[in-house]
């Protein structure tokens, strides 16, 4: 069995650089239902994808400025929250981005399976 | 929640202006959600430490309001590395040219240590003046790439022709040339205003032979002619055989002026009316130092014959490695 490198500097900075692109377009597709950012990080932890809020939130602005998200302030349990859910724009990316994880996917498994 | 606001409060200061109310809002709300989340878990309010602990994993304020903002970078990963060696370069010249400066300087004056250690002292500002203009430099560079597209116009039929290994040249040694004869220059440049660079405390009794003053230009231009070549083995740091042939013709001109200076047959004259003291006979100083000087022109005319002979060796070899090239199976000419 490999042993674990997490910790080891370098191993993480591989692994930081290849979550970065992933989380995007985990962003985008969990944004396909409404969501604001403390319940949007609460979904991803649970699917396996933990991100910190300093990075999330920051995220979710560029997206939006980017005009792949797009916003709304509203209340929700008498307090207002801004409500993230993908673009018309957005969704045609996470299309495209999606077809390109699999492309990649299925590049690696050919390279591996050699 | 008093924590909270202190945090969202220091949080607040680092960002831009027009972005503070909206992000400070948003973030003000997730923050408590979290903590909202947290007592439900728990089934009581969260104690202080608990709240700093929720705030602490959020990040400092600083950081977090830096990640709001549009990355921003002076100088970009394709120039960083090139950025660093323009850097250690420019650092390393000028404390060349400050120790060149602090060696001639004290020698000139007559508190050499003194003058010495302040001509030292001057390298921190000089640095930062090379440190300040190299990174304005470079990221002008950066900014013009980034509009431009530098990058998409180059043409690799422009890069230089094919050197092998053996015909570059130390830069470093270049650049050692170079300051030497710049600072040769500057030596000469002041001798007629003060004889006693040249001379020493000889210059009382002794001065230089008319000669000199035919020779004085040439030698200036051909010194001139010895930094610019020099300066091109730093930009360049390669043999091509335009370089042998400027060599050739710089070692030449040395030649010619040697021998130029030799047919005077003397080289120092006394002064009209200097008298030597401590029993010494002028007239056989002035031999001893004219003997001197006839020794030196010889030397001076061996080493040009030889850097001739070299420069000739150099030329040759080219054309035989040229000559290899184009015959080998798809060789392309160097």
């Amino acid at each position: 069995m490999a042993t674990s490198l997490a910790g080891d500097p370098a191993f993480d900075n591989l692994r930081l650089e290849l979550r970065r692109g992933f989380l995007t377009v985990a962003v985008l597709a969990a944004l396909r239902t409404e969501q604001y950012g403390y319940t949007l990080r609460k979904l991803l932890a649970e699917h396996g994808l933990a991100i910190d809020e300093s990075t999330l939130y920051p995220l979710l602005r560029r997206l939006e400025t980017q005009g792949l998200l797009v916003s709304e302030w509203r209340e929700e349990a008498r307090r207002n929250k801004r409500f993230y859910h993908i673009s018309e724009q957005g969704a045609q990316v996470l299309a495209q981005l999606l077809a390109e994880s699999r492309s990649i996917d299925a590049a690696l498994r050919g390279i591996l399976a050699e | 929640m008093e924590l909270l606001e202190r945090y969202l409060q220091a949080v607040r200061f680092f960002l831009p202006r027009h972005q503070q109310d909206d992000i400070i809002r948003e973030l003000s709300e997730n923050l408590v959600s979290e903590m909202e989340d947290r007592e439900e878990a728990c089934g009581r309010p969260l104690t202080a430490d608990e709240e700093a602990d929720i705030l602490r994993r959020h990040g400092h304020p600083m950081l977090v309001a830096g990640r709001y903002q549009t990355r921003q970078q002076l100088i970009g990963p394709a120039f960083f590395p090139i950025y660093v060696v323009a850097l250690k370069m420019g650092l390393g010249v000028a404390l060349l040219v400050t120790a060149v400066l602090a060696i001639v300087g004290s020698m000139l004056t007559g508190d050499p240590v003194r003058h010495f250690v302040e001509a030292l002292m001057a390298y921190p500002g000089r640095a930062l003046m090379v440190f300040a203009w190299t990174t304005l430099s470079f990221a002008g560079l950066d900014y013009a790439q980034s509009r431009l597209k530098l990058g998409h116009t180059w043409d690799p039929r422009t890069l230089p022709k094919l050197v092998r290994r053996e015909h570059w040249t130390s830069r470093a040694h270049s650049l050692f040339e170079l300051l030497f004869t710049v600072a040769c220059i500057a030596w000469l440049l002041l001798i007629p205003g003060d004889p006693h660079l040249l001379l020493g405390p000889a210059a009382s009794l002794l001065e230089l032979a008319p000669v000199w003053r035919l020779a004085y230009v040439p030698i200036l231009l051909l010194m001139a002619a010895a930094a610019a070549l020099s300066l091109t083995g730093v930009l360049r740091p390669y043999w091509t055989p335009a370089r042998s042939f400027a060599r050739i013709g710089q070692h030449a001109g040395t030649l010619a002026i040697v021998a130029i200076v030799h047919r005077a047959g003397e080289w120092v004259v006394a002064r009209p009316a200097a008298v030597a003291t401590d029993g010494v006979s002028l007239d056989r100083l002035v031999d001893v130092i004219n003997k001197g000087c006839e020794i030196g022109l010889a030397v001076t005319a061996l080493i040009g014959l030889i850097e001739i002979g070299r420069e000739v060796h150099r030329l040759r070899s080219r054309q035989r490695d040229a000559i290899a090239l184009n015959s080998a199976p798809g060789g392309r000419s160097a």
